[in-house]
This record gives C-alpha cells, structure tokens and sequence, in this order.
C-alpha cells in the first residue's frame, strides 16, 4: 500500500481519478483554514474500523462478517476533530489526514459526569452538549482534509478555556499514568474522602477546593517489592488559603504504611506550593490520576 | 492572632536582643518570627554593604562576618508565620540538596515533622530558632547549586562534617569550616500573564479522582460491511 501523499502534481489512479489541482487543493486549505481542535459535525455518519473475521468482538462486528467483510462501519451521530488546530490549517498536502471521533449520544448523569472529567474515555464538547453529545475517545478514525472541508462546522469550543480543557482531555486519555492496582486499592480511601469532602463549606472542603494539583512519587519505582511513597498536595503560590486553612488533614488521612507483603512500607505528604518544589520533585512524580482499573496489574 | 504586613527594610533591625532574650521576646510577642542574621549576602565576601537579597521576613544582618561571631537576633513582626516557616524549610532544602530525612536529623525531629512544618504547621520557639540558625548558615555556605553544598556539608574534617556539627547545634564551627559561598544569581523574570498561567494549569484535582472507565453511551446500532479498495501498487522509485 502507499500511504504517502501526493505531491502538487498529483498523479492518477486506476480508475482515472485524478488527484485534487493546485486551485482545489487550496480551496480545501481555505476551508479548513476556520477548522479548530473539538469542533464537530452533526448528522448521520459512519464511523469505519477493521474487525477479525475469526474473532469478531463488537456487536457491529458480527453483523458484518455475515456479509463477508473484515472492514466494519457503524452509524454514528457525528464526529468531532481530535487533529490539532496548527495541523489543521497547515496546507493539505502535508499532512492530508484528520483524526476524528465520533460522536455519541449520554443521558445527562453522565453528561455531566464527562464535564467534570469523570470519564476520561470520553470528550466533553460545549457546541454539541446541548444535544448531549459527547466525543467517544476510545473509537479514533482518520481522513482526509478533503473530507472535513465538506463538512458543515459546528464549533466545539467557545472560549480558549474550552479548548484547552479539550486538549488536555485527549493528553490525559493517551499519557495517563498506569498506577499498579495495589496502588489504586491503597490510595482509594483517600481519594474517595477527598471526593466526598469535596464539595462540603467547610474548611477541608474549601482547602480541597483551592489545590491545584496532587502528585504521587513512588521510590525506588512503581515496581519495586517495597515502595516509599510522597504526596505532594499543590496549591497555587498566591492561594490565600494557605494562611488561613488548616491543612494536617491532608496529611493525617493519608494511608498508613504497609507492613510486608503490603508494597507500600512508607507514606509521606506535603502541602506546598510549586514555588516549594524542586524541579526534581515535580519530573520524578506523576499527577494522581485513579480509575476503577489499572492497566499495569501487580 | 493578629496579622500584619510583611516588615518593610525599615521597620527590621528594631528590636534587636540577643539569644538569651528569645523567650521573653516569644512570651511577649506571638507574632513575632526571629530571625537570625549573619553573613551572607555577597558572593565570597566575608562582608559587605547593606544589602538585602533574601526575601522577607528572613533578612540579614550584613554586618556580621563569616566566622559568625556577631550574631544577633533580630525580632520582627508578622503575622505569616506558617508562610515564613513553609518559605524558610523550602529554602534549606532547595540549596542543601538533603532528603527529608537528613533535614530532620539536621534540626533533630522526625522527618514527618518536617513535612509538617513545610506545609504551614507553626513551630515551637526552639525548634523555630534553630531552623533559622540553620538556614542561616546554609545560606552563607551555599555553593551554587545543591550537589555540592551537600558534598560542602557531608565533606569528613576533623572526624566530623558540617552536617553532624549543625545537627549537634555547634553552628559556629560549622560556620567556620563550611565557609563562605557564592551567591546564586537567579535571573530576574518577568511574571506571567493570567491567561497563560491558566493555559499551563493542570486539570484540577478533583477531576481525577475515581475516574470511571465503563461505556455508557447509546448508538443509533446500524453497522453494515464497508466496501475497501486496496491500492498494492509499491512506492516508484
């Protein structure tokens, strides 16, 4: 196969098409030129992925493998565009592909659980939210520009705070940290304190509600029989509740140590500012990212 | 307690006492915060102008020499002492390099107390006095960079090292053996701009706690084979 883009020549294919001229190709360009990360199409589409014959695993799957077919597409209510804004606009001779999502329809629960960033595996979207559409993360799919340039746009994101919530959405759901499983079970009562706290007028809830971020370190590694463990509970540098919150409860709910055959022997926490970290406390840990399941089991 | 602004250079200096005034100056005063001077300041001087360089509430008496033998205790008020503490123990640790551990061996607690007091929880009058002394002399002997004021505090002289000299409260040898060091000349940076603060900010905490993995959505369910063509034709050279 010849997956390379054609040149601004163009050359022909079998059955006479010819690749796009140079004024087309530049019409695509000014099509797209208003194209952004999140935005989206809405109507009936279909989204196309390969199966095994032998060991088909969707329903969608199985339904076409009767007719014979390796190469599956479903029906899906619209995509969203997960290709970065500054590839999107860049000429569409290099590069040619689009990734996209398709777009899937939640009841509001769910809804808003995917604004609050609950599940990761899929993409809030403020331009289709009202219709309760949300971007499914884990089905990716790529084409052309040509094909996006005919769509019609629907813009995803608002605000640049939209936008970059989406970014970093799809940087969590591809760059999460794989905690062990026995690290998730361990630091779930912490985490589920703090969920529930969360949103509490009270001084833990207020405290919670002013970090900026938790991060983890895990030494020698997060493979290791015996494992020292530092949280770092991050506020932001000018966060008055510093000075007037007490914040020992951070630290004397965390999890007490393990004796062996427990991995984690010592638990450590701070609360500090990133102006308090060294620039070696914040490259050797990893931001607390916890689900259900881990992918990288002890 | 009642708070006050940060002391203005000005308003420093007033209310020296000495050492053994420290108990009385803490039963008078709750909001004060002691802060111990001595020599530091300019590169590889043993003494220098009045100049300040370190932030407040810390700041130094400048006329003190390096073998810091005329110390004094200044007495300064402010109502940040949890900040001036969590500043102080950053500070010790960013230029001595040392773990949590050796900082607690250094100011003889447990290293969990040290965590404590890193993150805002006061300290008692003694145990505030000597990490000021501490600090103090760490600064004065800062190399540079922390791998080697570490190596300066862990360097066998006489049997012993600077680092076991603190830590046994003999901090004026470990002043005279650790000597002076350089200044760190950090290049003044402009802040940043709200938006892009905002733009290089994480996802907030509580986004990520539990996340759930499950596939919950509905979809319309038709599917149907798609048509491929395949292009086998090789790259011309």
């Amino acid at each position: 196969m010849n997956p390379v883009a054609l040149g601004p020549r163009g050359r022909q294919g079998t059955r006479g098409v010819k690749a796009l001229d140079d004024a087309s190709r530049r019409q695509v360009d000014e099509q797209l030129s208003t194209w952004r990360q999140g935005d989206c199409v809405i109507g009936a589409h279909w989204f196309l992925f390969r199966t095994n014959t032998e060991r088909p695993l969707t329903r969608d799957a199985v339904a076409a493998i009767t007719e014979g077919a390796e190469n599956v597409e479903t029906e899906v209510r619209g995509f969203a565009v997960l290709t970065q804004t500054c590839d999107l606009v860049r000429p569409c001779a290099d590069p040619p592909f689009v990734e996209v999502s398709p777009l899937v329809e939640v009841d509001d629960r769910v809804l808003r659980e995917i604004e609050r960033g609950r599940r990761p595996n899929y993409g809030f979207i403020p331009g289709v939210a009202p219709r309760r559409l949300v971007a499914d993360l884990d089905r990716v799919m790529t084409v052309e520009k040509a094909v996006v340039a005919a769509w019609a746009r629907v813009e995803g994101s608002r605000t640049d705070d939209d936008a970059r919530r989406f970014s970093l959405t799809l940087a969590r759901k591809r760059a999460r940290t794989a905690f062990p499983d026995d690290f998730v079970a361990f630091a779930r009562p912490l985490m589920a304190r703090m969920s529930q706290k969360h949103d509490k007028q009270t001084d833990e809830g207020r405290a919670l509600r002013s970090l900026r971020e938790i991060r983890v370190r895990a030494a020698p590694s997060w493979d290791a029989d015996s494992v020292e463990l530092m949280f770092w509970f991050i506020l932001p540098e000018d966060d008055p509740a510093f000075e007037t919150e007490g914040w020992e409860f951070c630290l004397k709910r965390l999890p007490r140590a393990q004796s062996p055959p427990g991995r984690f022997v010592r638990v450590d926490g701070v609360v500090q500012t990133l102006d308090d970290l060294t620039a070696r406390d914040y490259v050797e840990s990893d931001p607390l990212d916890l689900d259900h399941l881990s992918t990288r089991r002890r | 307690m009642t708070p006050h602004p940060l002391p203005h250079d000005s308003e420093v200096g007033q209310g020296t006492t000495s050492l053994s005034g420290l108990a009385n100056i803490r039963g008078r005063t709750m909001e004060s915060v002691i802060v111990v001077s001595g020599a530091l300041s300019t590169a590889g001087t043993s003494s220098a102008g009045p100049t300040t360089i370190w932030e407040a509430p810390y700041i130094h008496n400048v006329d003190t020499t390096v073998s810091g033998s005329n110390w004094s205790l200044r007495e300064t008020r402010t109502g940040n002492r949890p900040h001036a503490t969590r500043r102080a123990i950053s500070e010790l640790r960013r230029i001595s390099g040392l773990t949590w551990e050796q900082l607690g061996q250094l100011l003889g607690v447990t290293r969990r107390s040290v965590h404590f007091w890193a993150s805002g929880r006061p300290l008692n009058a003694s145990n505030e006095k000597r990490l000021m002394q501490v600090l103090d002399i760490v600064r004065a002997a800062d190399r540079g960079n922390a791998r080697s004021t570490r190596a300066a505090m862990m360097d066998v002289s006489q049997g012993t090292t600077p680092f076991d000299m603190l830590a046994a409260r003999r901090f004026d040898d470990a002043r005279l053996i650790l000597g002076p060091g350089r200044a760190r000349l950090a290049p003044a940076l402009a802040g940043l701009s709200e938006e892009a603060k905002a733009a290089r900010r994480p996802l907030p905490p509580e986004e990520l706690y539990d996340a759930k993995s499950e596939r919950v959505h509905r979809e319309p369910g038709r599917a149907r084979a798609a048509r491929t063509a395949r292009d086998t034709r090789r790259e011309s050279p």
